[in-house]
Parts: C-alpha cells; sequence; structure tokens
C-alpha cells in the first residue's frame, strides 16, 4: 500500500494502562475516499487505540503516520491541530453550554472567521434540528441530538480524518440510519472516516475496509463484504 | 428608609470585595479542580504593595493622590501576576486535578508567603490615605465616596469577567476545560495554558480586591486570609465553580454581615454565617446554584 493513497497508518502499537497490555502490536491503514470500520466486542480495546491515536495516551511502543509525517507523542491539541478529530465515545459534549458554543468549541483552533460560519451553515444542514436549538444547554437534548451534536462539534475543527467512537450505542433505529448517512455524507465531502463500532452490521455495511478486534489485537480485516461473511464476524458480531 | 439605604451600601461595599475575591477561587476551582488556600496571599501581597508605593509615590515622585494610587495599582497586579506566574510554573501546574496534593501545596505556600510577607511589612498595621475621603448623602444614609468607588469598580470588574467569560475565544475554553477537561483537549484546547490563564485571572481579582481595600481597612499580612474563610463560606452557599454562585453568594454574606451587624453585632453575624454553611452543607451541598453532577 503506498503512501499517497493511505491517510492514517498505524505500526506495531502497544499501549498499556499501569503495566497491564491494552493494545498489543496493533497495525492498520486507512485509505483515503473510502470509510474504514473497527469492530469488536466491549473491551477489545477499540477506545484505546481512538485514545492513543487522538494523543490521549501516550503509546508504550510503535507508530502512528498521518499524511506521512510521525505523529506519535503528539498532544491531543497537537493532533487536532494536524487534521485528526475524535468524537469521544459517550460522547462528552459541554452539558452546560448551549448548543451553539459546544459547537464553536469543535473550531477552537481555527482563525478563519468565514470558513467557520460556512462550516457552522454546513453542520445545521446536516442536523436541522440543532438549529431550533441552538441556545439550548446540551445536556437538554436528547440522546439523538446529542449525538448529531457530537458530530457536528467534531465536523467544525475542519478535520482531514474524522474517528467516531461508538457513534450509534443506545440510539433509536431511526437515529442510527441518519447518523450512518451523515457518516457517509462525511466521507463523501472529502473528509476520512475511521469508524469503530459494536453494531457490527453498520460499521461493515459503511465500510470500505474494516478491522476485527479482539483483546487488544487485530484479528481479521478485510473489506466490509468479506468480514460480514466471514464465519468469525458472523458468529460473533451479527449473530448469524 | 435611611437605615435600609444605610444597610444596602454596607451590603453592597462588602459584598463586592467579598464577590471579586471569591469569583477568583471559583475560577481556579473550577478550571484546575483544586482548591487554593493561598488565594488570600494575592490578596494582601496587593494591598500590601500599595501600602508601600503609595506613600513613596506621593513623597518622592511628588505625584497626586489619584495618581499615586493608580501607580501603585499597576505595581501590586504586577507583583501578583509574577508570584502567580511563578507559583504556578514550579508548583500549581504539577497537582492539576489533584485536591490532596492542591491542600498540602497551597497551605505550604500560604505559610512560606505570609512568613516573606511578615519578614518585609512586619506585623505593624499599615494604611494609606483615601483617595476620596468626601462622603456623599445617599437618601439620608452616608457613604465616603471611596466606598461608591469601590463598588463600581467592582461591578465593572465582574462585568467584564461575565463577558471575557461568555464571549471570548479564552472564557469559552475556560468553560470547557471547567466542563470536561479531556473533551476540551479534544477540542484542541491545551490544558495546561488554559489552566494558567484561568488562574492568572483568578490571581488579578483576588489582586483586584486587595487594591480596593487597601485605603478603606488597615493593611495586615493576614489581611487576605480573613477573606478566604468568607470566599470559602460564599462559594459553599453559592455554588463551587459557579461564576453567577460567586456573585450571589458574595452579596448574600456581605448582607449578612452589614445587617446582623447592625441589629445584632459583629461575632453574632460570623456566627450566623457558618450556621448558614452547616445548613447549606446538610441540605443542598451543592449551593444555590452549583450543579449536583
Amino acid at each position: 500500500m503506498s503512501e499517497d493513497t493511505t491517510i492514517l497508518s498505524v505500526e506495531g502499537l502497544c499501549v498499556s494502562y499501569h503495566g497491564v497490555p491494552a493494545l498489543q502490536d496493533v497495525s492498520l491503514a486507512i485509505r483515503r475516499g473510502a470509510i474504514t470500520s473497527i469492530v469488536g466486542s466491549n473491551g477489545a480495546g477499540k477506545t484505546t487505540l481512538m485514545k492513543a491515536i487522538a494523543g490521549l495516551l501516550v503509546p508504550d511502543r510503535g507508530s502512528v503516520r498521518f499524511c506521512g509525517k510521525d505523529i506519535g507523542g503528539r498532544t491531543p491539541a497537537e493532533t487536532v491541530r494536524s487534521g485528526i478529530t475524535l468524537v469521544p465515545e459517550g460522547r462528552r459534549l459541554f452539558a452546560q453550554m448551549s448548543v451553539r458554543d459546544n459547537l464553536m468549541t469543535g473550531a477552537y483552533i481555527r482563525s478563519d472567521r468565514a470558513a467557520i460560519e460556512a462550516d457552522f451553515e454546513t453542520v445545521l444542514g446536516y442536523f436541522p434540528v440543532l438549529r431550533e436549538r441552538l441556545g439550548t444547554p446540551a445536556r437538554a437534548l436528547s440522546g439523538g441530538q446529542q449525538q448529531m451534536l457530537a458530530v457536528g462539534r467534531a465536523l467544525m475543527a475542519a478535520p482531514r480524518l474524522v474517528m467516531l467512537d461508538e457513534p450509534t450505542i443506545g440510539l433509536a433505529p431511526a437515529v442510527v440510519d441518519t447518523i450512518a448517512e451523515i457518516i457517509e455524507t462525511i466521507s463523501r465531502n472529502g473528509a476520512e472516516v475511521l469508524l469503530v463500532e459494536q453494531n457490527a452490521h453498520m460499521a461493515l455495511e459503511l465500510a470500505a475496509h474494516a478491522y476485527v478486534m479482539e483483546n487488544g489485537r487485530i484479528v481479521l480485516s478485510g473489506s466490509g463484504r468479506e468480514l460480514m461473511d466471514s464465519d468469525l464476524v458472523r458468529k460473533a458480531y451479527l449473530g448469524l | 428608609m435611611e437605615v435600609f439605604v444605610q444597610l444596602l451600601a454596607n451590603t453592597l461595599q462588602i459584598g463586592s470585595v467579598y464577590v471579586l475575591f471569591a469569583l477568583g477561587l471559583t475560577l481556579i476551582f473550577g478550571v484546575m479542580k483544586i482548591v487554593n488556600f493561598a488565594h488570600g496571599a494575592f490578596f494582601t501581597a496587593a494591598a500590601l504593595v500599595v501600602t508601600s508605593v503609595m506613600p513613596f509615590a506621593t513623597a518622592t515622585l511628588g505625584l497626586s493622590l489619584p495618581a499615586s494610587y493608580l501607580l501603585a495599582a499597576i505595581a501590586a497586579f504586577a507583583v501578583v501576576l509574577c508570584i502567580g506566574a511563578v507559583v504556578f510554573s514550579f508548583g500549581f501546574q504539577y497537582v492539576l486535578k489533584d485536591l490532596n496534593g492542591s491542600f498540602i501545596l497551597s497551605i505550604g505556600l500560604l505559610l512560606v508567603l505570609n512568613g516573606i510577607y511578615l519578614a518585609i511589612y512586619g506585623g505593624a498595621p499599615r494604611s494609606v490615605p483615601q483617595v476620596l475621603p468626601d462622603t456623599i448623602n445617599i437618601f439620608g444614609a452616608r457613604l465616603t465616596e471611596q466606598r461608591l468607588a469601590l463598588v463600581i469598580i467592582a461591578i465593572v470588574v465582574t462585568g467584564g469577567l461575565y463577558l471575557l467569560i461568555e464571549r471570548t475565544r479564552l472564557g469559552l475554553a475556560l468553560r470547557a476545560v471547567a466542563q470536561d477537561q479531556e473533551a476540551a483537549m479534544l477540542q484542541g484546547m491545551p490544558y495546561r495554558r488554559v489552566a494558567l490563564s484561568g488562574f492568572l485571572i483568578g490571581a488579578a481579582l483576588a489582586a483586584c480586591a486587595g487594591v480596593l481595600m487597601a485605603p478603606i481597612n488597615a493593611v495586615t499580612t493576614v489581611s487576605g486570609d480573613e477573606f478566604l474563610i468568607k470566599a470559602f463560606i460564599i462559594i459553599i452557599i453559592g455554588g463551587l465553580g459557579s461564576v453567577a454562585g460567586a456573585i450571589v453568594g458574595g452579596l448574600f454574606i456581605g448582607m449578612v454581615e452589614s445587617v446582623g451587624g447592625y441589629f445584632f453585632d459583629p461575632s453574632t453575624a460570623t456566627l450566623a454565617m457558618f450556621i448558614l454553611v452547616i445548613a447549606f452543607l446538610l441540605v443542598r451541598p451543592q449551593g444555590i446554584l452549583g450543579n449536583a453532577d
């Protein structure tokens, strides 16, 4: 796989919490122009991997390269500035801030006012329901609206890569469909998407390329369709 | 009517200084999740600097009273911001979000700073002349212009802080860090720098209170510590980490002190404050405007 089609590559990444390994020798690549998914059960290390890429955790070994540059050991702020944003598990909105202010925190690293304003309109175009609630504190939104706001906030940074950690957990099926559509739209509009999900069905359907994680390791990879047809995935994640 | 207006004026005057002081303490708590027991030392440093710069400016430089007060205020802010930057860099930045560590550090720092102040200034109370000594009558209540100016400045500073927090990029970062530090970092906010900004703004608020109080009360090397105890009472009643809570709590305690002091005596007013704190901790531990979560 050549550099120009790979936007993010992780090589031999190892992360541990107080000596207990959480990621062991994880390698993966995200290609331009397609959605990449990671599926796996609770505790497989998916969130740890996201946090390590985002700079919230310092890896013991291994490298993370983004657009050809080594970004291992960077702070979260530097990682955001280089173009990677994370929609964290549990959304992690600023509960007491208004919807508008939450979106503006996403644009913290930017100073291009006109472009920020344009992206603000784009995000509200994706999620029209948020436009009616711009002055509402985030904590007063429904779960689905909160997830939309979390995705919108990440897009306000004008990222080149958006990582979404369990964006559909606990949401009603109709809202899951909305989120799925938006993820495809984001990808079509030029940003790369790394989707981490327990909802393997959705994650594999959207993904051009996908990985399966178990116990801190990548155990399987392939196109979304290949993985959907594999025995491991059918038994363990799709319940077939 | 006269009594009512007089008590209102006293409440505003005492309360507005409490508000400034408590705002700094609550801002530092919100952003850094630490309790700064050395906060009173910022107040004291500012007041002491005013008592040494003002006489120097009038006697040696021959400046007018208002000019020398202004010069003293600038010097006081400079000294406090320097102390703040030093104690943050060598101390507080290592105990962010660490209640036990910051407790030990700030108590130790308080002792060290008080010792330094005592070594420099000695134990005798120090005072400076009022810049605006005239008295005015409002509906029969008497108020010195100095105290009126204090209230106006405190209101302007509080309003300015509100705008800073609600309307600026730094304010957005301060609020974000206070609500969810990790999520704030994921938006690209540099936590340590934001924490330093919050800490220095808090220190400057204490300095502002010290500068305003220096011409009104005699200054000693432990002047600020009295305010610290009141400020803890205020933020328990108002709600820890809440800006609006610090304002409401500060004015409320100012009222208890002036009304209680008028109808009973100052020690009864102090007693009432502690009973109020106990009542709040039992019935509404998050305070009037605090968040339970």
